[in-house]
């Protein structure tokens, strides 16, 4: 179709204002968070589902593909169109539609940033659990999309775990609503299904969200360590002794560094590991498990704890786990960040591993972890300017992955295959599993338009 | 477009920090209420690549994004966590596409006018008497400037600040500081009462006062829209003026001709450098002593607050609260000092308003040209105030006042804290 | 050679003679809705699985997978039936990763082996799943029909315990999605559309999931009241407050009788935890229940509360109860259409007992007379209830009924929209039909 022809069309479909066909435009919405570049044909913003529908049925209609989009904060490429077609920007679809405290359920559009609704629902004293350090910015059908997790997710699970009901729509257009506010709706479990999908199957265009009264009490302790493997040791400990805090988090000297330096929350840059453990729930009995934690870090040489005696300190200690990412760009301008997850006792012996990589490859590597869940973030730093290191990036990046999987792990804990970690996908599944996969593909898209060239790589690849 | 010619190499650089992490667009105010890419800061740097690379051209579209998407006001920069100075960028670009595509005629002949101390002073004559010739509130109400409402910006001062009061200001007894004050054009032609209000603290703490009677403006203004050369005058009169190593410090009343004289002046001088444009040594040199000598007026109160002369409680309180500029908070990182010294006076009970830091929408011309996005962020602001339910609003700088008064219900003051200091000193209320 | 001995030499060849049975008596064991396979084999492998799929797939044979039956009676007639297909021997534990709290197991072990075993290993876990049939519910069962209990109030359901799966799809491939960690996004979640699938999207052969520590503390209260707007009173409280109850039950007068206990309605509360929070929780709730006005409180420990627990989970085992309805609808809405569901009964003299799970939306209606002589009263009130239950974002299924009801009610209750997209995965995935054909959501 000629497209002018099809900028036509769409503007009839979402008014001229939210048709962007210009060279700028395109160049804007050819990038997300990692390193891939791709530009749309061209960009459209609804405002409502049947905006979407509209769309999507043109594009199928005319086997137009179609890709959609959130704050566009992907990390493996997941927002990027690969294969040109419509960038479907879902910003505008802001809105949270019904706060249904009493059936402990929210009903927002996908365009809602997630710490906005968060904020909202800390008036009422109620909490959406997903956190992801991204949260300010991504958009909740961005999470979905990705299944992010977040520091809480060892507690409380994943995105997927709390997005019960969506309407969606279809390849083809139609609008069918999923799962609800009440639980157990008979049939396949397609919201399972649609969670982490990435965008191929369906456009989420309302989610039911599960929300909770907030805890009673919590307790956030920043315990410093001189050596990586007792900081590791320790979580495996706690875990062993049967506590399950609300979060397990760790960072690394390089990380502890660049944070200090973009936020001055107080991170003690000679440390070589900090952990951040946070208790939540009832208070009752909350100083028994904290003393129980307390004694494990010291069983494992801790140097120095700190609890956290209010919010400014706790919120203090976040600011600076939440913003590691964006802060090691100080350090050097450009980072390809891992996912890998493995079983969390294999921690410290894949962070070994990372280590001799990074001198393998000569690139330096800062750790971010969840280490309560074993999902590492090697942040592999380097300048996208200098085309040697960029290759030397990949092949790191590969091997991380490679590492990961023999040690019983995974390669994508949260944030997605996109494109970037489709060669990895090979290593972790047989092309039967691939075939049984691009079974949901097909009776989702059949005419393979919905952000294509994204999760499963090609079956030949795959062999 | 050349590859050398946007942007000085030290800026330059910035582009290659930027990891597209989006986190800056969560601080935008102008994305809150656009929801576009080309809003956000993200967006703008890579435009900015693009642009630097070559593999863009510059257009009226991406001009547009440039001036009608951004105000300027530095909070991406103060929470970007590469350190991106976006804002360093964006300038850059909105110099290449003014000298491009030139800018709006009143545009340029405000800044003109600004640059130019005498015509400014004479058009406030005129504008006074013009105002009260064939103004009137009938017709004033009718008349906007973009998202201002023109009955509710502040009449011309009767006589321009810097008229009305000596060079030297001397304190009773020994001084026991020296400072240069920096009034700017805000309080030289509409603010006068902040201007008094600033040498009488500052008298009555034992303070001299030196008020260079034929400053310029800060530039900043000029600079923001692009007509570097023309701000470039402004900078030079300024640093001559008040690049002194004898006095304590140099106080400014207003956010943004602090973050100039502090902040930008120094960069943007090397930045031209790297241009092409002479940039001697000495002018780098005094770029760098007037910025290690200025302060925000409540900063250097703060500072010295032991000077203050008692001031008793009368049994009313006032409740008062506290809007963060973003040249101030963001731009310079106070925040503390003017909430202290509000905090300090008896007859004023401080509640803290929610979102204080974010942006009130002016962005001085940004106003007047993309009043419907303007309007949008002053809003959000102003619901924001009226949940405090305070008698007061207060603010360092008279472009947040400006704005936000325009929009805010009239029973509301709007004040610079050191009107409250002075009332109080005065034992007024 | 007829096709039925045809059939009988296939299965024999792959699993051996000894697990393949035709035998008319004992077959008649393996019936689904009154139809008879025309065999039943016992495969010993998951490549027997594969084998034994594959050649099904290529004859077009229907196939039930099943463990040790609890909920056969569940789902519509099948369209079809030529094999059963038992996964009983397919039951060890294949990774128990103590450190990591996580288990492998296959899916013929029952759930109640698997605890014991747990409970038994290093500081002791559990898999914190709680469905009915306590002693016979196998894994695979389990997972298959999502099978849930009164503790899901606190640890949630399969789809949130499971970290991977292996099955065997519709034509025979051998598959693995997931894995051992938490958190994983790689590829599609197949893990949670096999979860609740019914059987029919492939066979499940083994689940990883994730182990919880066993508590330290645990204790039962049980508030009693003789109206049932207090008793939602207090479950509505609880339910908003920060309290952390790992099961609240709210039941009517002929279900507590049952249980033998007192008060028209009862609000039972399982408190596990750390002892502070367990004892604090009891006061609290049982201070709750009195300002509520409740009219008799009573803390269960040990093994009195084991028993007690166990009876409201096998409730339907112990009544015989012939038609068991599972109703979901919002949460708020748990008292209301309790008492709806009363009334109507009664009105319509049908013996009916009520259990819920009151913070979750999910109300289980035991009609306890035999009905099959005079269905239409019970057809009725199944509709009724249905349409009640969806009138608030929910629905009904019918967990067992006897097969000659099946024809006049709509077992899945009311279908939904996105039934057409239910529809094209079992096209893509089992074109021909072979797994369960007929039993599930639409005729699927």
């Amino acid at each position: 179709m000629e497209k002018d022809t099809m900028i036509g069309e769409l503007v009839r479909f979402v008014g001229r204002e939210n048709v962007l066909s210009s060279e700028m435009h395109y160049r804007l919405y050819e990038y997300d968070a990692s390193l891939i570049r791709s530009k749309p044909d061209c960009i459209v913003l609804p405002t409502s589902t049947e905006q979407v529908s509209k769309v999507v049925k043109f594009a199928h209609d005319n086997r137009i593909r179609v890709i959609a989009r959130g704050a566009g904060t992907n990390l493996s490429g997941g927002s990027v169109s690969i294969q040109g077609g419509i960038a479907i920007v879902l910003t505008k679809m802001n809105q949270i539609l019904d706060m249904d405290i009493e059936n402990q359920r929210v009903v927002v559009q996908p365009g809602v940033i997630t710490l906005d609704l968060k904020n909202v629902l800390a008036r009422h004293g109620y909490l959406y659990q997903p956190d992801p350090a991204s949260e300010k910015v991504t958009t909740i059908g961005g999470n979905f999309g990705e299944n992010a997790g977040g520091p809480h997710c060892l507690k409380y699970g994943v995105t997927s775990n709390h997005v019960l009901g969506a309407e969606i729509v279809l390849s083809d257009g139609q609008v069918v609503q999923v799962g609800g506010k009440a639980l157990d709706n008979p049939g396949y479990d397609l919201m399972g299904v649609l969670g982490a999908s990435e965008g191929t199957l369906a456009i989420v265009t309302k989610a039911v969200l599960r929300i909770m009264p907030k805890a009673e009490a919590v307790k956030t302790m920043l315990c410093i360590y001189n050596s990586i493997e007792d900081g590791g040791n320790t979580v495996t400990a706690i875990i062993g002794e049967g506590i399950i805090p609300a979060t397990l988090e760790m960072m690394d000297n390089l990380t502890i560094k660049a944070v200090e330096e973009a936020y001055r929350v107080g991170f003690p840059i000679d440390a070589a590991a900090i952990l951040i453990i946070e208790l939540d729930g009832l208070k009752d009995g909350m100083e028994r498990l904290t003393e129980r934690i307390l004694a494990i870090c010291r069983q494992h040489n801790v140097r120095e704890i700190r609890v956290a005696k209010d919010q400014a300190e706790r919120d203090k200690i976040w600011a600076g786990r939440k913003g590691a990412f964006g802060a090691v760009g100080r350090l050097h301008p450009n980072y390809l960040v891992n996912d890998g997850t493995v079983p969390r006792t294999r921690l410290p012996e894949t962070l070994a591993k990372v280590v001799e990589i990074g001198k393998k490859y000569n690139l330096p590597i800062a750790n971010v972890f969840h280490a309560g869940d074993g999902n590492l973030h090697p942040l592999i730093l380097f300048d996208e300017r200098d085309k040697d290191e960029l290759e030397r990036v990949h092949a790191a990046a590969t091997e991380i992955m490679k590492v990961c999987v023999e040690m019983g792990g995974t390669i994508s804990g949260e944030h997605g295959i996109g494109v970037e970690k489709l060669h990895g996908m090979s290593m972790i599944f047989s092309p039967k599993d691939i075939a049984a996969m691009k079974k949901v593909k097909e009776a989702f898209d059949p005419l393979n338009l919905m952000n294509p060239g994204k999760v499963l790589p090609e079956t030949e690849k795959a062999a | 477009m050349e590859k050398k010619d946007v942007f000085g190499e030290n800026t330059r650089e910035n582009i290659y920090h930027c990891i597209k992490c989006g986190l800056c667009i969560a601080h935008c105010p102008v994305y809150k209420e656009v929801l576009l890419e080309e809003a956000t800061p993200r967006g703008k740097v890579q435009l900015s690549r693009y642009l630097s690379e070559g593999s863009l051209e510059l257009s009226e579209d991406v001009k547009e994004a440039f001036f009608s998407t951004c105000l300027l006001c530095g909070s991406c920069v103060a929470n970007c966590p590469s350190g991106v100075h976006g804002d360093h960028l964006f300038s850059g670009v909105r110099w290449r596409a003014a000298q491009r595509y030139g800018i709006d005629w009143k545009k340029k002949m405000m800044f003109q006018l600004l640059a130019s101390k005498w015509m400014m002073s004479t058009s406030a004559w005129f504008g006074k008497w013009a105002r009260s010739i064939f103004g009137g509130p009938w017709i004033e109400a009718k008349l906007n400037a973009g998202a201002l409402n023109i009955e509710k910006i502040p009449p011309f001062n009767d006589q321009p600040f810097s008229e009305t009061i000596p060079d030297v200001v001397k304190p009773e007894g020994t001084a026991k500081a020296k400072v240069m004050y920096f009034h700017g054009c805000a309080t030289n032609y509409l603010y006068g009462a902040i201007g008094q209000a600033v040498v009488d603290v500052l008298k009555k703490m034992g303070v001299e006062v030196i008020i260079p009677r034929d400053q310029s403006c800060c530039g900043l203004p000029i600079f923001m829209s692009g007509e570097r050369e023309t701000s470039l005058r402004c900078i030079r009169d300024t640093l001559k003026l008040f690049a002194r190593a004898d006095v304590d410090a140099v106080v400014v009343d207003c956010a943004t001709c602090g973050a100039a004289l502090k902040n930008e002046y120094a960069h943007l001088l090397r930045d031209m450098r790297q241009l092409g444009e002479k940039v001697t040594d000495e002018e780098l040199r005094a770029a760098e002593l007037l910025s290690a000598k200025l302060k925000d007026v409540t900063v250097f109160i703060d500072e010295h607050k032991e000077w203050l002369p008692e001031m008793k409680a009368n049994g009313n309180k006032l409740r008062v609260t506290y809007h963060d500029p973003c040249h101030l908070v963001k731009g310079q990182k106070i925040s503390a000092q003017p909430r202290n010294l509000l905090k300090a006076i008896p007859t004023v009970e401080y509640v803290e308003l929610p979102g204080a830091s974010d942006c009130c929408g002016g962005g001085g011309s940004f106003q007047v040209e993309h009043a419907d996005t303007s309007r949008k962020i002053t809003k959000r602001k102003v619901d924001s105030i009226l949940e405090t339910g305070a008698d007061v609003l207060t603010t360092c700088c008279p472009g947040c006042n400006l704005t936000i008064s325009n929009h805010l219900d009239p029973a509301i003051k709007v004040l610079h804290p050191v009107q409250l200091l002075q009332k109080a000193l005065n034992g007024s209320q | 050679m007829s096709s039925a001995n045809r059939l009988a030499s296939a299965l024999k060849e792959v699993v051996g003679e000894a697990n393949v049975i035709q035998d008319p008596d004992r077959i008649k064991a393996y019936a689904v809705d009154g139809l008879t396979p025309n065999a039943a084999v016992s495969p010993g492998s998951v490549e027997e699985i594969s084998k034994l799929l594959a050649y099904a797939n290529s004859e077009k044979l229907a196939v039930v997978p099943r463990g040790n039956g609890t909920k056969m009676a569940q789902g519509g007639v099948p369209r079809k039936l030529d094999v059963v297909l038992s996964l009983l021997r397919i039951n060890r534990i294949t990774e128990h990763d103590v450190p990591n709290l996580s288990l492998s197991v296959q899916a013929g072990m029952t759930l109640s082996a698997v605890q014991e075993k747990l409970a038994a290993t290093g500081k002791g876990s559990f898999l914190p799943l709680d469905p009915p049939y306590t002693d016979e519910a196998t894994i695979g069962g389990i997972i298959a029909t999502n099978g849930s209990g009164p503790r899901r109030y606190l640890y949630n359901t399969a789809r949130d315990l499971l970290l991977g799966l292996k099955a065997v799809s519709p034509n025979g491939d051998i598959v693995a999605f997931g894995g051992k960690t938490v958190k994983n996004v790689s590829g599609y979640d197949m893990t949670k559309l096999m979860v609740g699938s019914w059987g029919a999207l492939g066979v499940i052969t083994e689940i990883t999931t994730k182990l919880l520590p066993l508590p330290e503390a645990s204790a039962t209260l049980l508030v009693s009241f003789e109206t049932l707007a207090k008793a939602g009173s207090l479950t509505r409280k609880v339910l908003h407050s920060a309290l952390l109850p790992s099961a609240m039950e709210l039941m009517d007068a002929k279900a507590t009788g049952q249980l033998g206990e007192k008060g028209k309605y009862l609000v039972a509360f399982n408190l596990e935890g750390v002892g502070e929070a367990v004892e604090r929780q009891v006061k609290e709730i049982g201070e709750m229940g009195k300002k509520e006005g409740a009219i008799h409180t009573k803390a269960l420990n040990g093994q009195e509360e084991r028993s007690f627990w166990l009876r409201v989970r096998d409730f339907a085992l112990a009544t015989k109860a012939p038609v068991v309805l599972k109703s979901n609808f919002v949460i708020s809405r748990q008292a209301e259409i309790l008492g709806n569901y009363e009334n109507w009964a009664q009105a319509a003299g049908i013996g009916c007992a009520f259990i819920g799970h009151a913070g979750n939306g999910i109300l289980t209606s035991y009609i306890l007379e035999n009905v099959v002589a005079q269905p239409d009263p019970v057809v009725d009130l199944i509709a009724k209830f249905t349409a009640e239950a969806a009138k608030h974002d929910g629905n009904l299924v019918v967990e067992s009924c006897p097969s000659e009801l099946k024809a006049k009610i709509s077992v899945w209750g009311q279908p939904r929209t996105d039934v057409v997209v239910m529809r094209r995965l079992k096209e893509k995935m089992d074109p021909f039909g072979v797994l369960n054909p007929g039993r599930f959501v639409g005729g699927l």
